[in-house]
């Protein structure tokens, strides 16, 4: 008896489980997607305070301040430090920032990690007033059940009644 | 004469799925990197025009608030006159903490006062952003100090 081999069967690929997964994916992604927020380009360690406040637009010029740098749109600015008070070194972020802008008095978006001395944030937001940019924005990350009166306390985390 | 009907053999269409998958293999990628899985929030603040220059002076006898943040405290002033004369009565000192009763003695403000025509926020420099966020976000949330001005240091 001859036997004949038989061919194995090519295996077929199942994408159904696979396009379900997209299919969640994208329907979540698209109902998610807010080109405001895409826009707000901030460093990954930085951790935002919290507030119940909402981002009525997001300002063009973005600045991130931290304990040891400040950056404008994403780059740091060379040779800034915000603990030193020197005229000279904050010249230059009022330049760079006065090279970004479009117009003047144009509103500037701050960043600033919740832990960073209000010290370098004051010293930050005077000289960018000084440079004649008054309409400053504080970035925040929104919480919006937060009932009134309820306080969010820095070392614990978690909102207290 | 009769017609045979031929049997007609159909396929079926098949579905081509390769668009549906270029489509999720590009934009799937594209709004995981844009999206912010955290809601973002901000406040707005205004500074005195050019930080070098003095507060411009209003009304006479409308009153001004100036709120101090140190050390853990809040301290609520009230003034009259360009912030020359102390409003009597307008004075209190928070833990900042106690967001209860300073949301209270806002309120109190607001009752006793027809109009508050200036507020200024003056926070030391050894205090966190974090705390400073929060207590403007508490004085913020009462209508009459949505205003409230950002008092910096001086700079040329």
């Amino acid at each position: 008896m001859v036997r004949r081999r038989q061919r194995p069967a090519a295996a077929t690929l199942n994408i159904t489980p696979i396009l379900d997964i997209f299919t969640v994916m994208l329907i979540f992604l698209i109902a998610s997607y807010s080109p405001e927020e895409a826009r707000i380009k901030k460093s990954a360690q930085l951790e935002l305070p919290k507030s119940t406040m909402s981002l009525s637009h997001v300002p063009k010029i973005q600045v991130e301040v931290t304990d040891d740098y400040v950056k404008v749109n994403g780059r740091e600015v060379e040779g800034v430090d915000p603990k030193m008070d020197k005229n000279l070194m904050w010249m230059k972020v009022r330049e760079k920032v006065k090279s970004v802008s479009k117009k003047e008095n144009e509103p500037i978006l701050l960043m600033a990690d919740k832990a960073t001395t209000f010290k370098h944030v004051d010293r930050t937001v005077a000289h960018l007033a000084a440079a004649g940019f008054g309409e400053i924005y504080f970035l925040t990350e929104r919480h919006e059940n937060l009932p009134e009166g309820t306080l969010i306390t820095p070392t614990e985390g978690g909102a207290q009644p | 004469m009769k017609r045979r009907l031929r049997n007609r053999i159909t396929s079926e269409a098949e579905l081509n799925l390769i668009p549906v998958m270029n489509l999720f293999v590009g934009l799937v990628p594209f709004l995981l990197l844009s999206a912010a899985f955290v809601p973002l929030g901000g406040m707005d603040v205004k500074i005195p025009a050019a930080a070098a220059k003095e507060i411009p002076a209003d009304k006479k006898k409308d009153l001004s608030v100036t709120f101090e943040i140190k050390n853990g405290t809040l301290v609520i002033a009230g003034y009259y006159n360009d912030f020359t004369q102390p409003a009597p009565g307008v004075s209190g000192v928070f833990s900042t903490n106690d967001s209860v009763n300073i949301l209270a003695y806002l309120a109190e403000i607001k009752r006793n006062h027809e109009k508050i025509e200036m507020s200024l926020l003056h926070v030391h420099e050894d205090t966190k952003y974090e705390e400073a966020i929060k207590l403007l976000n508490i004085i913020r949330s009462k209508d009459e100090f949505k205003n409230v001005l950002l008092a910096t240091e001086v700079v040329e």
